[in-house]
């Protein structure tokens, strides 16, 4: 019996009472019913059947992959590669240098040679190796739902080509998901070239209603104007858009040139907390706002109705570009009207720090188009290459429904999702780590996607399936390096640098978008926004458990999406966070648990996208609220409608209880009139305690709080690097999750209008630590080097260490937490960091594993280690680069410098506790 | 001798009354069927005990409520809650020995006894609540294969040793304590079985002046060494605490403040026990009202010693000027468990002041529920002051809550099963009160009636 039936076989079997008392006779560890639900226990099983499904294919390089840096000759062959290739994220290229041990990808990084990444990296990016992993990926393809083979499809498709061949592709239409591959699209236009009645639709649920392709340049502004357009916040532009923010911010900048963002906005984003001005306004009053800033440039004539902050806002918005340097930018969702007064606005700035460029992504004939199409029953075939349309389209389609009139369905994808059990046949598709591909980042530059590993299961690239409509469904090495005349030695190289020279998209000339009439507020008792959840964005990351179990940055809840709503409307509801709500449009509802979300203006809810999912997987079905369920093709961002308390609690696991700074000063905040951070008490303490005699080095750390924007990138690459386990909502529920690098939030000031404040915290490596002093068996110890080290097995779980951090950074294995984890997701974990067992504590070691590695590399060429040289985990993940890890003994070193900022302060400085990890202070925005 | 103005033991029995009064109690036992549910009840417990130890060492510490920041809740607290019950036996038996308080020589045996049960329920913690408990060795400094030695600056570490010596010291006291007596009921044993189990446990004791020359002298070295062990085992206790930096807990009150804690519960856990012994076996002759008259206004003093300590607790936060400790104080008073707070001020101090009067102290229904509220309170205690001090300390956002989970429970109530198992079985079987003692007051006593 092959491992691969079986794995088929528990799908079926798993219902059936016999099958289950069978496999946990068979697997004591499922027995445990007090800690698993149901679905938990599947898992563990389907986890245990996976395995086999996995020994019969050993992950193996692809040979034709080249590698990133050379390997040195003395180590084994296969132990340590790293490729340049890009992982796809809503189309576009993430350029990543992808780290292979021994055969195993485990770990992504930004590409340093790439102007897009600098080396930095977004949790997407980050999170995108487990997804590599995912135990529930589709392994075979299936006809019906049962497994079949790729010959039986071959052998269809034959069919289906010579009929298609003969009419000129009737009735066939392919329905693709967001995609900018060269390859891909060379292949689309050569199929529509070849079929003329075949017609190719795009399918992207967060396709915005912008008509031209904008990149901002804020190296270019002074002033940043968002109209709701989250510019710092999650989405495939993240990295490149923090990295130019922060490069105009922090120590390097001089006061009167630091960058300064006007957002007016209405779920509190990333970019709002950032912003010097924000204004929490619905939805509706964006195209306002818009067009009142306009005639305040002088477009267009004065705006009426405008309340008393939405006139100060805009007055100070406009007054500041008017000094010159100044951009506008409109979220991608908001109407088409919106977009074209900014394109005006812009013009009239002079455009400076705006570049309009060809687009990068396919665009194909609209779904909508598709839609009506299915309805009248013109569609005979319709190919769905990675896209999920079934859990995705607007509500008031009804696509289960327009789906079934098409004779022939068959779907592309990585997992059996709900577009594949709606399809004949469903294709999987691999990784992007396992087949070869191409792709554009956001500024068009191209990169080819190579694989690191031979595919994991019987999967077909998209390229081959496209090339099998026509043809034979050539290999995909053949495909791509087709779209790329070069001969072999620049393939070689652009392969091995993970970028094409000088393809980023051309600018275009701009062209004056045409401009709607703008939208009116209609009535309604609320209005109602549409976002993509902040972690799991449209729900392409439902299985992904880091993700799930990541908190959103600015709530902290984890495994939900949440109804977001004012503090104002919660109170007239008389409901608190997790109270269930129904929210109604349309003549459809959801009911999703509450969420009191400080900065939300007050008759506006948010709905975020990406949950409800049916047939995610075990990680991802079946949790949250599917807010798809109200989105009508008409209406796809905001809508009206009404709210009310729909009785009954939902249980939402937050990894933050309490929001409020309380008056504390953990986060501080330097200005002009008071340059210095750190207080004069907790200068040069007198302490009982010798210092720790130290050797060569004494690392350190410092965090600039001017540049966290609270991406979470870090708490995702932490947890890709040192094996941190996922534990599930019932265990973040009761306050046991596993992160060692968390990103603290806090709340200042009114709860309609907050200051916002994030701050990472990783161990502080104190050197004169309590925990040290509390352990009775040597288990956490002074390094020589001032790090707080952790010695797993010598630990004993008496947790005194924890009971007496002041920064509660530590983190503990109530449970076994590893050895349950699926075997395939195993295969991820980093060699290089101890898997910790039940009952030892753990915490950030710095990336000790980095820092001996660098040293023993530094030994090896009779050296000392250069300053930069050690990057700790998240250090090489934070787009803005905030934070800063090296030796405070090497005086020119980077951090040494730091901590000789007025800004250097420490965390809970008045305890003496003498941490290495020290902050630097956010600089007040000037007023305006 | 220091003389009481009243006789303590009523003088109109003989000396040998006295010995088949007592030795009556494991030889012909008096109250079977009350002794039996109790005993059946404690195994029930009992086995809850085993089945949540089981299901604790199957599945790991998770199956309790703890999390970060409350990584430490009922495990310790009930090992500070039972230790601090154990105390009163040495206190009774040993402090009270060398200061010659003859009232003690009723209540010493059991209370004793009670101490050894107490100290092996509040020993079995520390253990259990490790992550990986079996390893709990590598506290000790044995000489392991890599030169690993104990981190001595460690409270644990001090509070390995405070326990260790406390409760091999109190097992000394206590059996040093009952050869004589064990060789009473060995000579007093009708059948083969008992003469041999109990010979073989009174060391072959004779009664002579040569033997009581020489026990005398252990029993009173041995008394010495366990009183000041008393106090540095539950100062020790307390610098579990205060060794941290957490608010509520970083005191230098906290060592006193735990001692007369712990010697409070103590010995209203000795008056509940008394009453209910002396109730079922029929020993008012023995353990007299006198004698709970006694034992009151000791609860009482040490009771109002103990508030003593919270008023200065509260006043020191306040004194110290110091914002996270005057926050910390805020929320027991106000707080999210301030039940606990509250209702330890309630238990311990209120149903307390009835020991101003005599009508109270004598009478035993209401000693025994002014015993068990200031046992219930200083559970209280013991809670609020782990629970509260955790779950708020420094930063905000690492701010918890603490549930208890069924196993929580299960766990502690097993304790009480595992206390009152060994407890029942000694009572049955072993001379709960101090024959000869006794003897020698009433002898005394009647010569003192006699000279008067």
């Amino acid at each position: 019996m092959s491992g691969k039936r079986l794995w088929r076989g528990l799908e079926e079997l798993a219902g059936t009472d016999d099958f289950r008392a069978a496999l946990e006779a068979e697997f004591p560890a499922v027995a445990d019913l007090f800690l698993t639900d149901r679905r938990a226990l599947l898992q563990v099983m389907g986890a245990s059947l996976g395995l086999i499904g996995l020994a019969g294919c050993s992950p193996k390089r692809s040979d034709d992959a080249v590698p990133f840096v050379n390997r040195p000759e003395d180590i084994i062959e296969d132990q340590i590669a790293r490729y340049a290739t890009a992982i796809p994220f809503d189309g576009y290229a993430q350029p990543v240098i992808a780290t292979s041990v021994a055969g195993r990808p485990i770990k992504l990084d930004g590409n340093p040679d790439h102007p897009m990444s600098r080396g930095a990296s977004s949790l997407f990016t980050q999170a995108a190796i487990l997804d590599l992993y995912d135990p529930d990926r589709s392994q075979a393809p299936l006809f019906h739902g049962n497994e079949a083979s790729w010959a039986d499809y071959d052998a269809m498709m034959l069919r289906m080509r010579r009929a298609w061949a003969a009419n000129g592709g009737e009735g066939l239409r392919l329905l693709i998901g967001p995609t900018s591959s060269p390859t891909l699209i060379r292949q689309l236009r050569a199929l529509t070239t070849a079929l003329p009645n075949a017609r190719v639709h795009s399918f992207d649920p967060l396709a915005g209603e912008r008509a031209f392709e904008v990149r901002p340049d804020f190296a270019a502004a002074r002033t940043v104007v968002s109209l709701d357009d989250d510019l710092l916040g999650p989405g495939p532009a993240q990295v490149p858009n923090v990295a130019a923010w922060a490069s105009r911010r922090g120590p390097n900048v001089a006061a009167g040139e630091r960058l300064r963002l006007h957002m007016a906005e209405t779920t509190p984003t990333q970019t709002g907390s950032a912003a010097a001005e924000r204004l929490a306004v619905p939805p509706s009053r964006i195209p306002v706002l818009a067009s009142a800033l306009a005639a305040e440039l002088g477009l267009g004539s004065a705006q009426d109705g405008l309340t008393r902050p939405e006139t100060l806002w805009v007055r100070q918005a406009a007054a500041a570009l008017k000094q010159g340097l100044g951009l506008v930018t409109a979220g991608a969702h908001c109407p088409a009207s919106v977009h074209a007064l900014t394109f005006r606005i812009n013009e009239a700035l002079g455009g400076a720090a705006v570049r309009y460029i060809e687009p990068v992504r396919f665009a194909g004939a609209p779904f909508l188009e598709l839609a009506r199409d299915l309805d009248a029953g013109r569609v005979s075939a319709l190919v769905m290459l990675d896209a999920n349309p079934a859990y995705a389209a607007p509500a008031d389609l009804d696509f289960a429904k327009l789906c079934a009139r098409a004779p022939l369905r068959i779907h592309a994808g990585q997992h059996v999702d709900e577009t594949a059990i709606l399809s004949d046949w469903h294709l999987p598709l691999p990784h992007a780590l396992e087949d070869w591909s191409d792709a554009r980042a956001i500024d068009g530059s191209a990169t080819i996607i190579q694989p690191l590993v031979d595919p994991l299961y019987d999967t077909r690239s998209v390229h081959s399936i496209v090339a099998g409509l026509t043809g034979d469904p050539a290999p995909a090495l053949e495909l791509v390096r087709t779209s790329w005349p070069i001969d072999d030695q620049a393939w070689r190289d652009v392969v091995r640098s993970g970028i094409v020279p000088n393809s980023a998209a051309a600018p275009v000339a701009a062209q004056a978008p045409p401009a709607p009439p703008l939208a009116s507020a209609a009535g309604g008792e609320v209005e109602i926004l549409f976002r993509p959840d902040p972690t799991i964005w449209n729900g392409q990351f439902a299985n992904n458990a880091w993700l799930q179990e990541l908190g959103k940055p600015l709530m902290k809840v984890t495994w939900d999406n949440v109804v977001a709503l004012s503090v104002a409307l919660a109170d007239r509801l008389g409901v608190g966070n997790g109270d269930l709500v129904r929210v109604s449009a349309g003549g459809r509802n959801i009911t999703g648990p509450a969420w009191v979300m400080p900065g939300q203006p007050e008759q506006s809810v948010t709905l975020f996208l990406g949950y409800g999912r049916k047939r995610a997987g075990q990680v991802g079905s079946g949790i949250g609220y599917d807010a798809y369920a109200l989105r009508t093709a008409a209406a796809p961002w905001t809508t009206q409608g009404s709210i009310e308390k729909a009785g009954g609690q939902h249980k939402l696991a937050t990894t933050q209880l309490h929001h409020a700074l309380e008056g504390q000063d953990f986060v501080r905040t330097v200005s002009a009139a008071h340059p210095r951070a750190a207080k004069e008490e907790e200068r040069d303490q007198a302490s009982f305690y010798p210092r720790w005699k130290e050797e060569n080095a004494a690392w350190a750390m410092t965090i600039d709080l001017d540049l966290c924007t609270g991406c979470n990138a870090c708490t995702i690459a932490c947890q890709a690097e040192n094996n941190v386990p996922v534990v599930g909502k019932d265990q973040v529920a009761r306050g046991r999750e596993m992160h060692w690098l968390r990103v603290d939030r806090y709340y200042d000031g009114p709860p309609e209008q907050p200051t916002t404040y994030f701050q990472p915290v990783p161990c502080m490596h104190c050197e004169q630590a309590p925990c040290e002093m509390g352990c009775p068996v040597h288990a956490t110890v002074h390094g020589p080097d001032g790090l707080n080290e952790m010695v797993y097995n010598r630990c004993i779980g008496t947790r005194t260490c924890s009971s007496y951090c002041p920064y509660k950074v530590r983190r503990f294995n109530w449970f076994d937490y590893t050895t349950k984890a699926p075997p395939s997701v195993q295969a991820q974990r980093n060699p290089d960091v101890t898997v910790r067992g039940r009952g030892v504590m753990e915490k950030c070691t710095y990336c000790v594993q980095r820092i001996r590695g660098a040293v023993t590399q530094a030994d090896i060429e009779n050296r000392d280690v250069r300053d930069g040289e050690i990057r700790t985990a998240c250090q090489q993940a934070c787009p803005s680069q905030a934070i800063v890890f090296g030796n405070l003994k090497d005086a020119e070193s980077a951090v040494a410098k730091g901590r000789t900022s007025p800004r250097n302060y420490a965390l809970l400085g008045e305890l003496d506790t003498r941490p290495r990890t020290t902050y630097l202070a956010r600089i007040a925005d000037e007023e305006a | 001798m220091a003389s009481t103005s009243r006789p303590i033991l009523p003088l109109d029995q003989s000396l040998h009354d006295v010995s088949v009064e007592i030795g009556r109690v494991p030889l012909r036992f008096p109250a079977r069927v009350p002794w039996l549910i109790a005993l059946i009840f404690s195994l029930a417990l009992l086995l809850l005990f085993f089945v949540s130890v089981t299901w604790l060492m199957t599945w790991g510490v998770g199956v309790w409520g703890l999390n970060i920041p409350v990584n430490w809740a009922f495990a310790i607290h009930l090992y500070v809650w039972w230790l601090g019950l154990g105390h009163a036996g040495t206190l009774i038996s040993a402090m009270l020995l060398l200061m010659g308080q003859d009232w003690r020589n009723s209540l010493n045996r059991f209370a004793e006894a009670m101490t050894l049960c107490a100290v092996v329920c509040a020993g079995i913690y520390p253990i259990i609540h490790l992550g990986r408990p079996w390893f709990f060795y590598w506290m000790f400094p044995y000489p392991a294969t890599m030169g690993v030695w104990p981190q001595f600056r460690s409270p644990l570490e001090w509070d390995i040793w405070a326990v260790l010596t406390y409760l091999t010291v109190s097992l000394l006291f206590w059996y040093i304590g009952l050869i004589p007596d064990l060789a009473t009921v060995r000579d007093r044993a009708k059948k083969r079985g008992w003469q041999v189990f109990f010979g073989i446990f009174a060391l072959g004791w004779r009664g002579s002046a040569r033997h009581w020359a020489r026990w005398q002298k252990a029993y009173r070295t041995t008394a010495a060494i366990a009183v000041p062990l008393v106090v540095s085992v539950h100062s020790e206790v307390s610098l579990l605490f205060a060794s941290g930096q957490v608010p509520g807990w970083h005191s230098t009150i906290f060592p006193p403040y735990f001692v007369l804690g712990a010697a409070f519960s103590g010995f209203a856990m000795v008056a509940m026990i008394a009453l209910v012994v002396r109730h079922f076996f029929g020993l008012k002759e023995i353990v007299t009202d006198q004698h709970m008259d006694v034992l009151a206004k000791v609860l009482l003093a040490s009771g109002l010693m103990t508030a003593y300590g919270y008023v200065f607790e509260v006043f020191d936060a306040f004194y110290s000027g110091d914002a996270r400790e005057i926050a910390t104080t805020y929320d027991r008073f106000f707080g999210m468990y301030a039940w606990s707070f509250w209702g330890a001020v309630l238990f311990n101090f209120v149903p307390l002041q009835g020991l101003w009067f005599k009508r109270v102290r004598r009478s035993p229904v209401l000693l025994f529920l002014i015993g068990t509220s200031v046992v219930i309170g200083m559970w209280l205690e013991r809670y609020m002051i782990l629970v509260t001090s955790l779950y708020k300390d420094f930063l905000v956002s690492s701010f918890g809550e603490y549930h208890t989970t069924f196993w929580d429970w299960g766990t502690y109530l097993g304790t009480i099963g595992l206390f009152f198992t060994p407890f029942l079985l000694f009572i049955r079987y072993i001379p709960s009160i101090s024959i000869f003692e006794d003897k020698e007051v009433l002898a005394r006593e009647k010569k003192e009636a006699r000279h008067g």
